[in-house]
């Protein structure tokens, strides 16, 4: 290596200022004059000629003197600089020869730092995904959702009518876009027909949304508003799918509900369509027309109204007016098209998108910030460890004339490089733990697929981990200037136990952290326990479901029955299927209507106000394997010339009439005519869970298929088969296409599957708490082992002593075990506060088991501290290996 | 030869000078202008700047030491580096004025 070349005197006198610099260059000149003096006097010349023409010959002394002393100075700033670095670059090496010689610290520093980081990173990435960030559109913070709210609690759209009235009145917004979801079916001249996801959507729902369009252009103004514009803008994820992003989509026609409409656009890729609008998944946006009937009539809520107000304008101010103006427009309308306590909401786009996930939310940044204090706490203690050993070799250092300075840079350079390797693998685990997390979307938390690794993020979590290596890294450099000098090395000292002291409390909070996330995961690990342990009460082995929603073309209630028998038959007719039902609605699926209900024998008031009902044939219950527990089930022949007979369910059945026989009573559905008919009770059938494992069966009864004046255009098959569904699906959608091949299937799966799925957010959050609590323990028994450890090795001489004066080393293992089980026990205490905040934090997910259970409680706290003794023991067993004589010795 | 002209070679006229052996200030004047049979001056208001710059460059070191009579004065030394860098320069000065005097011989021939 080249040694740099080093001025007149060494870079090293740091005293040397410019006033003593100025000194130096006048007394230089000083011998230049004195010396010409001296010349010209030996030439015979007086003394004050002589220095008249030696002053004259230099004519500016001072500034010479000035000038010199400059250059001086600027040439020792920069050797200044260069030895700085010089110095710093030899310390780099010096931190990695130390960490190499150290592996096994670096190893666990590094190892900490990049899980605390990585998992922290990931969640926090999440939180940020899901609730932090702005949303992707222009002025997102100046976005606002209008909705209509009901005393009962219903809420959202809202009719046509009113966005007109506000569009025309308001002053305080200055754009609104109305959405209505609906579903068309794309039916190619060759090819399976689909089923799309379409958006109707006014024209402004570009500029609201800043639309970014692949291909083509959105709707113009004059378009948005015609009943006639048949135009489509497609979703990129349909153009590639059904096109393989070919461009020449552009311009062309394609069938919507057996309507040509013309393709003018692709929306972007990156394009996602506002959450609050309902607008997830949209396959193809068409224009919403302001003249089409059924959205300007009063009697329809269906628009979805989102907008964007004037800057400077407060939500507030917003929702009074915008109230004001729906007061107005309700004036002299048909009063029962709206119920008193109607009011009109304005909330804030990003709250409203993110506010159902708040305890998805919760659990992930707790989760977060328990594993990132923990892994703080875990690098600060081993940075601590190898403190004692460092005071003494620092001290060594300094005798031997380094600087502080250049020590506490010798230590920030070490504590550096871990923090940099780590916080870099840290950064790589992240990006898998955000591949993962969006691999196994729990699918309750909104705008995941804006997921990415943030880089603001990113420094949040480096940050916190970095500073406290930093922080605790450094410690041992104003240990040692604490005192005297540097003749310890070797000794233990007050400060140690100060030290010790403060890496017991460090280990309090690992402990603390640990049991908090492995509590929080114990109980979602039980809840899931009870939960796969509930009976469905109908048997999903070897159930799937085929849904079915009509083509418009089948609008009447005789074609729709009619329609629906015929692929009944057909279903049944597909080699393979043992039975076959129908309802609209199936379990752990949609479906099904709410509806009020009498009873006939005078019981009404034991009937609750909304009474779930679904029209169902006489294959339901069989296929299901739903038994009767009281009567019998709905024959075909009822179903089919739809007979006024009902079955209920038990929950119904104990609800209205107790321990009561139910077959033989009558009911009725209450619809807006009087004369509906009276239906007698055929039988009991048991309870069977409808919508989730983790909720009561409701009570519900169960209409055939002919009986009811409306039949929706949708219907759920259920077949059963011992041929799995990747096999089967196939062929039922054939049976299907044989009826009508322009007849979309909405979708086929297993039920046994639905099942699972409705367990997926438990089962999510329970893994991601127990990869989450295992880390914090791991993190825990390196934190106690280490302390032990580093304890014993810093007291062996005393130990050692003492057992040369007859202690034995059961009771000196003891002793040493005693302090950390102490530390240990303060941290399961804390930890126990902590967790009960954990419990509440997965409170909502629960079932069978409570938030604050005790027994969940006291086996993660035991767990917890038997892994932790282990930790504890292993290296105080050690204790007894010291033997007294090397230890006297030495 | 001006002023200007000698100012841009000061640096190689005083390192050259060191090479015969350390000196003071002074005496790399005087050493300069002996050498150069009086037809060169070199100004002091020139010489300690360029001895201030050829030590931050690390071409020459300093140590206060005593004159021939006793005086405490800055003594100049020729650092291995400035003896690289002389070397190197004289070869460079040597060629530059080779090139120079074939082309001004050039233009004196008929």
């Amino acid at each position: 290596m080249r040694r740099s070349p080093r001025p007149g005197r060494g870079p090293g006198r740091l005293s040397e200022t410019r006033e003593t610099l100025e000194d130096e260059a006048r007394a230089e000149l000083a011998f230049h004059v004195d010396s010409e003096i001296d010349r010209l006097m030996a030439e015979g010349h007086s003394r004050s000629e002589a220095q008249g023409i030696v002053l004259a010959d230099l004519g500016d002394v001072e500034g010479i003197g000035s000038r010199c002393a400059s250059i001086a100075w600027q040439s020792r700033r920069r050797s200044r600089l260069r030895s700085l670095w010089h110095s710093g670059w030899s310390d780099l090496r010096l931190g990695f020869r130390s960490l190499r010689r150290h592996r096994v610290h670096a190893i666990a520093a590094t190892a900490t730092l990049a899980l605390g980081i990585g998992a922290s990173t990931t969640l926090l990435s999440v939180v940020d995904a899901v609730a932090w960030r702005d949303l992707p559109y222009p002025d997102s913070d100046r976005l606002v959702r209008v909705a209509g709210t009901f005393p009962t609690g219903g809420m959202g759209p809202v009719p046509g009518p009113f966005l007109q009235g506000w569009r025309e009145a308001s002053t305080t917004l200055e754009l609104l876009a109305a959405a209505l979801v609906e579903s068309r079916d794309l039916t190619p001249a060759d090819g399976e027909p689909v089923r799309l996801r379409a958006a109707a959507v006014s024209e402004e729902y570009g500029a609201l949304t800043g639309l970014d369009l692949a291909l083509g252009r959105w709707f113009g103004p004059e378009e948005g508003g015609r009943n006639d514009a048949r135009l489509a803008v497609l979703s990129h994820g349909l153009w590639m799918e059904r096109w393989g992003g070919d461009p020449a989509i552009l311009g062309t026609t394609v069938s919507l509900d057996g309507e040509p409409v013309t393709v003018i656009g692709v929306a972007s890729e990156r394009h996602l369509p506002p959450l609050a609008l309902n607008l997830a998944g949209v396959d193809v946006w068409v224009p919403l027309p302001q003249a089409r009937e059924d959205v300007m009539r009063h009697d329809l809520w269906m628009l979805r109204v989102a907008a964007r107000h004037r800057a400077g304008v407060e939500v507030e101010a917003v929702r009074a007016e915008v109230q004001a103006i729906t007061d107005r427009l309700i004036e002299g309308v048909d009063p029962e098209h709206y119920e008193s306590g109607f009011r009109i909401q304005v909330d804030d786009l990003r709250r409203n998108t993110t506010a159902a996930s708040a305890d998805a939310v919760g659990i992930l940044l707790g989760a977060a910030v328990l594993l990132l204090l923990a892994a703080c706490a875990n690098v600060a203690n081993l940075s601590l460890a190898r403190g004692r050993s460092r005071v003494g070799e620092l001290g060594v250092r300094r005798s031997l004339g380094a600087s502080r300075l250049r020590l506490i840079r010798m230590l920030t350079i070490e504590t550096g490089v871990t923090a940099l390797l780590g916080g870099l693998l840290g950064l790589g685990l992240a990006r898998a733990g955000i591949v993962l997390f969006r691999r196994f979307d729990p699918g309750d938390l909104p705008r995941v697929g804006e997921l990415v690794m943030d880089l603001r993020v990113v420094g949040i979590a480096f940050g916190v981990v970095v500073v406290a290596a930093l922080a605790s890294g450094l410690l041992p450099a104003f240990q040692l200037s604490r005192r005297s000098g540097p003749v310890d090395m070797g000794r233990s000292t007050t400060s140690d136990r100060g030290a010790a002291r403060l890496r017991g409390a460090l280990v309090a909070v690992e402990v603390a952290m640990a049991l908090a996330l492995l509590t929080g995961s114990a109980l979602l690990g039980r809840s899931l326990w009870e939960l796969v342990r509930v009976d469905p009460g109908f048997e999903a082995a070897g159930a799937y479901a085929l849904h079915l929603e009509l083509a418009q073309r089948y609008d009447s209630r005789e074609a729709r029955v009619r329609f629906f028998r015929d692929v009944a038959a057909e279903l049944g007719s597909v080699p393979g299927v043992e039975a076959v039902g129908m309802g609209n609605g199936l379990p752990f699926g949609q479906g099904g209507a709410m509806g009020s209900v009498v009873v006939g024998d005078g019981a009404s008031d034991a009937v609750p106000d909304y009474v779930r009902w679904q029209l169902v044939d006489a294959g339901f219950f069989p296929t299901l394997s739903v038994g009767a527990v009281e009567g019998r089930l709905l024959t075909a022949g009822e179903v089919a010339r739809g007979a006024t007979r009902v079955v209920v369910n038990r929950t119904f059945a104990r609800t209205v009439w107790g321990a009561g026989p139910a077959v033989g009573r009558s009911l009725k559905i209450v619809r807006t005519d009087d004369d509906d008919p009276w239906l007698e009770v055929v039988g009991v059938v048991d309870d069977f869970r409808q919508g989730r494992l983790d909720r009561d069966v409701v009570p519900e009864i169960y209409i055939p298929l002919g009986q009811s004046p409306v039949v929706f255009a949708s219907m759920d098959f259920v077949v059963r088969s011992s041929l799995p569904l990747e096999s089967l699906a196939p062929a039922l959608r054939a049976a299907l296409w044989r009826l009508d091949d322009d007849q979309p299937v909405g979708w086929t799966d297993s039920l046994d599957g639905r099942i699972r799925g409705s367990l997926a957010r438990h089962r999510f959050y329970g893994a991601l708490l127990a990869v989450f609590a295992a880390s914090a323990i791991l993190l825990v028994v390196a934190g106690i082992y280490g302390t032990v450890a580093a304890g014993i090795g810093q007291r062996r001489r005393e130990l050692g002593v003492r057992m040369a004066l007859g202690a034995t080393g059961g009771r000196i293992t003891g002793e040493v075990a005693r302090r950390s089980l102490g530390w240990m026990a303060v941290g399961l205490v804390v930890g126990t506060a902590g967790s009960v905040g954990a419990g509440r934090l997965v409170g909502t997910l629960l079932y069978g088991v409570g938030a604050h259970d005790g027994l969940t409680f006291l086996l993660a706290a035991l767990t917890l501290a038997a892994i932790g003794a282990v930790a504890v023991l292993i290296p105080a067993l050690r204790v007894t290996r010291i033997d007294p004589v090397d230890v006297l010795r030495a | 030869m001006s002023a200007d002209a000698i100012y841009g070679t000061l640096n190689l006229l005083v390192l050259s000078s060191l090479s015969a052996g350390a000196s003071h200030g002074l005496g790399v004047k005087r050493r300069i202008e002996a050498l150069g049979d009086g037809r060169l001056t070199v100004e002091a208001g020139a010489l300690y700047p360029a001895l201030r710059r050829l030590e931050g460059k690390g071409f020459v070191e300093a140590e206060w030491g005593l004159s021939e009579k006793g005086r405490r004065a800055r003594i100049y030394r020729l650092t291995r580096a400035g003896a690289d860098h002389l070397a190197a320069e004289r070869a460079r000065w040597a060629d530059h004025v080779d090139a120079i005097s074939s082309v001004l011989a050039e233009g004196s021939s008929p």
